[in-house]
């Protein structure tokens, strides 16, 4: 197929899904969210094998 | 009224016949005159691939608004001869002449070419001559060969092998050619023609330009060579010429048109006769001036 | 805080078929991706699909040999170049490679077509906990901007440091919330290669008058006025022109709101995804009045190319281009009219990568070409004429060039895709096909 800039480009590629192009201010902003792998939860900032600093592992201590 | 076409030569580049690329891309800097060289800037075994690379560059490619100029090999070299053929067939603006030293070598050259411009069938006289004095002997014999013959427009003083023939060390400051300057700029003047002044080498040295530059100006020359495109805007704005020249241009040109008008065989102006190297001198200013974007149509005298 | 980056790939849980990440602030003297593939490869996974934020440019290790010993099978980045473009064009890779620009790559992670598994982050200084900079360290590279969306992410984030320091990092460009590993190696990179800092200003009389012609234009346009905002890229015609641009700056007594350069020019430190991602709302692209682009080609319906050379090789990277083209008001696209004995304007490009609807304007040493199906093209018209600036058509060019070189022999290719061309909306604006040989 051809598109929108006379580029001839194949309507299928492997696996990837071809979506032409079809000028440049005509697709609208999308509001669908945001796609992470990131899981949300703790993530490791003292690892058990090595150290962490002392100073965070003391309870702070109220200020004199 | 002139019939010549006025060819401001404020500044000349030249574009070596051995570097496509450099003749390719020095058609789009601003200076006024373009010389495409056979000369000193291409290598012996190199000659007949630049010589048939400027004669297809001037005759196929030719800048439409600049004065197009080839610089042939020297006078007693063995290249001349085919330079001259290859050259006059292209058909340029000019031919330029390295090392005069003899009003001869002139007649001689200017001859040659009119006999092959009668040969292809061009109209014998047109192409012009341009001189390059690099010699202690040049600038001796600078009147006698700026009067030489009628294709001479210009001469051009080149110092480094002025330098040299002269036995001197050359110096930014130039004071070594000093001299050889101001003698081609009289004996330009003697015969009505362009004087043009020497390179200033040192391309980083911007200042250094515009002293030099101004130094030229102010002795009376009527442009520079530049080694490098860089330095051409710079040059060119030292040749603008200011409004009392622009005025006192349009005076002469109103003083010749009235004079026409009333058929006068002689105009003066101020009390003194008005020339047709005035004239053409009048004509040129305003064509600097034009050149700088001053706009002199409906200029208040 | 891990011993050595075999250690952290396997705490991370990195599979067969996973997606990697890094970033490109270390250009050439980046040796983290080498150090990284080879650790994966000791560890036999393979089948990865390998996505940098930009050009890989490395070259030894070379990544032609990840890809044929099976440990990479898929590339996606902004460009491909040396070996590795050459063997991509010869048909090495089964899948295609996909090019994105550096705004789209952010969009596409975030709607998921792009899901990174590991992104392994290179920074100059780094402390325990995974707070990350380029900007201090024996191989500061400055921004990270490029690997914020990567930490954001991507799944498991491993910082790998040759300089680590105390708590807390300071100043820290990703924070320690996303880092999962932090691992300290004796170098990520050669410092003489990194190449941080100034860009050279050229000094070629013609892309001097180029650089000088586009701030002319500039200069002229109604929008050169107090707060205008402009963009230039980091090339040698780009900076040139950003100093001509300071000149009429101080002469008219304008003061632009913004300048974006880039990035070796990283005054400040931005989010790229926030940079230019066309769909996150109050892109900062789009308040852009003029961006100054470079091209390896033009066409006469004003196509750039940004990828490929004249024998079809490829050379170049999407960069930013197209995003500032559609972002900007005023796009000018700055080069030569030829180049040796290629004309780089031309009837067709060989590779369309910004489409000449955002293209307003082209600027060569041989004139000034406005493009009239440009939504500017009425005021810049007249602007420039009225500034007394020369135009000519685009179609003048074209010959022109052409006349001086002659017109190249056209690039013979296959049917099999090799490149897929991916605009700023993840749509096919081209694709790349191997050279027949």
């Amino acid at each position: 197929m051809i598109n929108a800039v006379g580029r001839e480009i194949p309507e299928k590629i492997g696996d990837y899904v071809v979506k032409p192009y079809t000028g440049a201010y005509t697709t609208v902003p999308s509001d669908a969210p945001v796609h992470t792998l990131r899981t949300a939860g703790k993530h490791s900032m003292c690892p058990e094998t090595r150290k962490c600093w002392e100073v965070l592992r003391k309870p702070s201590k109220p200020q004199d | 009224m002139a019939e010549k076409t006025i060819h401001l030569k404020r500044t000349s580049l030249y574009a070596s016949g051995s570097s496509p690329v450099n003749m390719i891309q020095a058609v789009f800097y601003n200076e006024d005159m373009l010389i495409y060289d056979l000369e000193d800037s291409v290598p012996a075994a190199e000659k007949d691939a630049a010589r048939f690379l400027v004669y297809n560059m001037v005759k196929n490619h030719r800048p439409k608004d600049k004065y197009v100029c080839i610089r042939v090999n020297g006078i007693y070299s063995e290249y001349l001869e085919e330079d001259l053929q290859a050259a006059v067939r292209a058909n340029p603006d000019c031919i330029r002449i390295p090392k005069v030293e003899y009003a001869r070598e002139v007649q001689d050259i200017s001859g040659r070419i009119a006999a092959i411009e009668e040969k292809i069938g061009l109209e014998v006289g047109k192409i012009e001559l341009i001189c390059n004095i690099e010699s202690y002997m040049g600038v001796i014999n600078a009147t006698e060969i700026a009067h030489s013959d009628p294709r001479v427009v210009a001469m051009a003083v080149s110092a480094e092998d002025l330098t040299a023939s002269l036995k001197a060390q050359r110096t930014k400051k130039g004071l070594e050619v000093f001299y050889a300057r101001n003698a081609v700029l009289m004996a330009c003047r003697s015969a009505g023609i362009d004087a043009l002044d020497i390179v200033f080498s040192d391309i980083n040295d911007r200042e250094g330009l515009e002293e030099d530059t101004a130094l030229a100006k102010n002795l009376g020359f009527d442009g520079k060579t530049c080694i490098h495109p860089r330095q051409i805007d710079t040059v060119n704005s030292f040749f603008t010429p200011s409004m009392k020249e622009i005025k006192y241009a349009l005076r002469v040109l109103k003083a010749v048109e009235e004079g026409k008008a009333q058929h006068k065989g002689a105009v003066t102006l101020d009390g003194g006769m008005i020339d047709k190297p005035m004239e053409l001198r009048a004509l040129t200013t305003l064509a600097q001036a034009e050149a700088a974007g001053i706009n002199v149509k409906g200029m208040v005298i | 805080m891990l011993g050595s980056i075999e250690e952290a790939v396997k705490a991370t849980g990195l599979k067969d078929g996973m997606t990697i990440s890094f970033h490109h602030s270390f250009r050439e003297g980046d040796e983290i991706i080498g150090q990284v593939l080879t650790a994966i490869r000791n560890l036999g996974i393979k089948h990865l699909r390998f996505a940098p934020s930009a050009v890989v440019n490395i070259k030894n290790p070379s990544i032609v040999d990840f890809i044929k010993d099976g440990t990479i099978d898929r590339i996606e980045a902004s460009g491909i170049r040396g070996e590795l473009g050459d063997a991509v064009l010869e048909g090495l890779m089964e899948k295609p490679v996909i090019l994105r620009t550096h705004g789209s790559r952010p969009r596409a992670i975030e709607a998921g077509e792009l899901m990174i598994d590991v992104a392994f982050i290179g920074a100059s200084a780094a402390d325990e906990y995974g707070n990350a900079t380029g900007q201090i360290g024996p191989n500061a590279c400055g921004s990270l901007g490029y690997s914020f969306v990567d930490a954001q992410n991507a799944a498991k984030v491993v910082v790998i440091t040759d300089y680590l320091v105390e708590y807390p990092c300071c100043p820290a460009s990703i924070s320690q919330q996303y880092v999962d590993y932090v691992v300290k190696v004796d170098r990520i990179g050669d410092p003489d290669k990194i190449g941080k800092g100034a860009a050279r200003m050229t000094k070629n009389p013609r892309d001097l008058m180029i650089a000088e012609r586009a701030a002319d234009v500039m200069a002229a346009s109604r929008l050169f006025k107090e707060n205008f905002s402009f963009q230039t890229g980091a090339g040698a015609i780009s900076i040139a022109c950003t100093v001509y641009l300071a000149e009429r700056m101080e002469q008219r007594g304008v003061k632009a709101s913004f300048a974006l350069g880039g990035m070796t020019a990283g005054i400040v430190e931005i989010d790229n995804a926030v940079y230019s991602n066309p769909f996150t709302k109050g892109s900062m692209l789009d308040k852009l009045n003029f961006g100054v682009l470079a091209a390896l080609e033009v066409d006469t319906d004003f196509n750039v190319n940004i990828l490929t050379g004249s024998s079809g090789e490829m050379m170049g990277g999407l960069g930013g281009g197209p995003d500032v083209a559609a972002g900007s008001d005023i796009s000018i696209v700055c080069l030569p009219v030829v180049r040796g004995r290629t004309p780089s304007i031309t009837k067709r490009v060989f590779t369309c990568c910004t489409p000449g609807e955002t293209v307003a304007c082209v600027v060569t040493e041989a004139g000034i070409a406005l493009n009239p199906k440009h939504k500017y093209y009425p005021e810049l018209k007249e602007d420039l004429e009225q500034a007394g600036l020369k135009l000519v058509t685009i179609e003048y060019l074209q010959q022109l060039a052409e006349s001086l070189t002659g017109v190249p022999a056209p690039i013979e290719t296959t049917d099999r895709v090799v490149c897929i061309v991916e605009y700023r909306d993840g749509t096919v604006i081209d694709v790349i096909r191997a050279i027949r040989k």
